[in-house]
């Protein structure tokens, strides 16, 4: 075990230098000319262009990117004000990071539940019921539900109407937060209920469930100890790439519900003229996060199934 | 002679040990010809389908599995009923637009701004008196152009990775299939914005399709590289494709006439599993003001209009809002059934 957990954090090291290094191309491939102003002197011009390294090879900024990124130094910001693009992330990160960690909790804790509820009711009236929810949630773009939320409005069938109601948004409170997590969490619910439904299903049918039960385990306990362990397998091996999908989803909604997250600052970094270092910092920081969070859903996946070999 | 039932147990004594008449003999030899007639014409069937020599290609049991899943397809309700709406979408995508008057899409006329829904505008104009249900359509040309292009672009580099990868084998298909996991670290925004701030510079005046397909295929064909990839490793072991190597048909061929006409179904399924995630991720783009810009109008940009007037006209953003679910909910319904239609017994992984 202690060799699987050591050589997935190495292999965790040239997957991040990959995702850096497309990063690095594509960025440098982004109209970038930061200090071509006609109105700054020539020699202002390239000092400002020695400052930040431009002057140099694309492989030698790549390598003092690189060199700087590890010692916590991701550059300075073009954008007015010139703040360190570290202070910038540290800044905004951590709230995005609560914010997308608290929702992926709601939408796991409810997500798996309804996925549960869902199979054990099997083409039930509950079932369809969480189904059609699930699905509604899956397809309703997340800034149409964001966009709905703030505005308060409930629709209703004509004899009622619309209904308006005080909705929470914002970050100022824990009351504010409700709002953008809950979203945030609905958005992500429907890709665990359906994957639980579908293993749950499949593992209720199997021999080892009847073998309990043969044996007089309850049914809470059959369900709960053998079809749920079991099920849970494919649905955390899943969760790598919702964590992705996670920060998608919080780019929308912070910027909908007011949050001050990394979003506003990286989609700003975009506008021209194109603050390139914010953006390169950023997206390598994300593909770190997410790469660390795919070894994580290893190593909980390895725990899980005793089936998968560690060697 | 009487003839002694053919039914050993129903026989008075045993008829198996007396030595048959000759008559019953003939009989036999015909109803065994009769049966092994039958084996023998299945199996000529099969081993033309599966063509050692290169003349039909496998299209025999192809037709057959394809009209077979047609056929249980025709009868999912949900899938057809998805199946409909799409193909009713892209009809009003492009009739509308060729009927309606197109500067009615973008002309500001104030004196008819903010209607509701009516008989003249079906889904109201907008604030600056534009006709929302002209815009739909001509936003639905944009959305659904380019959902069906990322959808073709992952699965041609998918294809080309997946069975690379999976007919090579060996070091070269662990590598490569390294290789993808790494990708798999790859947040999906990010380089989907940079990579249409790097179109949009390229080609400054292009159509949204030219920056909007590279930016939501970069980081999206990494699933239908591993499905191709699983379609290869287990068709290629079939039998058929042995004998077509011992023909002397080339890997290349091989590949492109043997294994790949088996996965259209799979190829299939993996387009439309594709559009909901294109369609969801133009509007997202959009929606941030990063991907299809106004004046063009694709279902994105109306929802970011209409997120604007939620207090004074919701339907602003309900009609492009509505338009993309219904649009994602038929793309899976007709993936899940097609899925089930080709294989009853389990999913396709």
């Amino acid at each position: 075990m202690v060799t699987y957990i050591l050589r997935r954090l190495l292999w965790s090291i040239p997957v991040l230098l990959l995702a850096s290094l497309l990063a690095f191309v594509l960025v440098k491939a982004m109209p970038y000319e930061p200090f071509n102003n006609p109105r700054m002197a020539p020699s202002v011009q390239q000092n400002l262009r020695e400052l930040y390294g431009l002057d140099k090879s694309a492989a030698a900024q790549y390598k003092d990117f690189l060199t700087d990124f590890v010692q916590g130094d991701f550059g300075l910001s073009t954008k007015p004000g010139n703040f360190p693009v570290r202070d910038i992330v540290f800044d905004t990160l951590p709230t995005s990071m609560l914010l997308g960690g608290l929702a992926f909790a709601f939408a796991a804790i409810v997500g798996i539940s309804l996925g549960v509820i869902s199979a054990l009711r099997h083409n039930g009236l509950i079932d369809y019921a969480i189904t059609f929810v699930a699905t509604a949630a899956f397809a309703l773009p997340s800034f149409v539900v964001a966009t709905l939320w703030v505005s308060g409005k409930v629709y209703l069938p004509p004899p009622i109407g619309v209904l308006q109601f005080e909705a929470p948004y914002g970050w100022n409170s824990w009351w504010d937060r409700v709002g953008p997590i809950t979203v945030l969490g609905l958005a992500i619910m429907p890709y665990f209920t359906r994957l639980v439904r579908a293993s749950m299903l499949e593992a209720l049918q199997q021999e080892y469930i009847t073998t309990a039960r043969a044996k007089g385990l309850p049914w809470r306990r059959t369900v709960v100890r053998h079809a749920l362990r079991n099920s849970m397998i494919p649905t955390v091996t899943n969760a790598g790439p919702l964590f992705a999908f996670v920060l998608t989803g919080s780019f929308i909604i912070e910027r909908i519900m007011i949050v001050p997250g990394v979003a506003d600052q990286f989609i700003e970094a975009f506008k021209q003229p194109i603050d390139s270092r914010m953006v390169l910092a950023t997206t390598v920081l994300l593909s770190a996060l997410i790469i660390v969070l795919n070894l994580l859903v290893d190593l909980v996946v390895a725990w899980l199934d005793p089936r998968v070999s560690h060697d | 002679m009487t003839k002694p039932p053919r039914n050993p147990d129903a026989a008075p004594g045993n008829p198996l040990n007396e030595p048959p008449a000759a008559s019953e003999v003939a009989d036999l030899r015909l109803e065994a010809q009769r049966e092994l007639g039958d084996l023998a014409g299945n199996w000529s069937a099969r081993v033309e389908a599966f063509d050692v020599t290169d003349a039909g290609g496998v299209a025999g049991e192809q037709r057959s599995l394809l009209r077979d899943a047609s056929r249980r397809f025709s009868h999912n309700k949900t899938a057809m009923a998805g199946l409909f709406l799409l193909v009713a979408y892209v009809l009003l995508a492009i009739i509308v637009p060729m009927f309606g008057d197109a500067t009615e899409a973008t002309r500001i006329n104030y004196d008819q701004k903010e209607l509701s829904p009516s008989w003249e505008h079906p889904f109201g104009t907008d604030p600056f008196g534009r006709d929302l249900w002209l815009r739909a359509w001509i936003g639905a040309r944009i959305s659904l152009s380019i959902a069906f292009a990322v959808s073709i672009v992952i699965l041609a580099v998918g294809v080309t990775y997946g069975s690379l990868s999976g007919y090579v084998g060996g070091r070269l298909d662990n590598a490569m299939m390294r290789f993808l996991d790494a990708l798999y670290g790859l947040p999906y925004l990010p380089f989907a914005i940079i990579t249409v701030t790097v179109m949009k510079d390229k080609y400054p005046d292009a159509d949204p399709i030219v920056y909007m397909v590279p930016a939501l295929s970069i980081t999206a064909w990494f699933t239908s590289a591993r499905i191709m990839r699983g379609q290869m490793l287990s068709l290629k072991s079939n039998d058929y494709v042995e004998s077509a190597l011992a023909a002397g048909a080339s890997a290349s061929r091989v590949v492109t006439r043997h294994v790949l006409p088996n996965t259209i179904g799979v190829m299939v399924v993996v387009i439309f599993l594709e559009i909901p995630n294109a369609i969801l991720g133009e509007a997202f783009l959009s929606f941030l003001g990063l991907g299809v810009q106004p004046p063009d109008a694709s279902w994105g940009v109306l929802a970011e209009n209409g997120y604007t007037y939620i207090d004074s006209q919701p339907h602003l953003i309900w009609v492009p809002a509505l338009l993309i679910a219904s649009t994602v909910l038929s793309a899976i319904a007709v993936a899940d059934g097609m899925r089930d239609a080709l294989d009853p017994r389990g999913q396709v992984h």
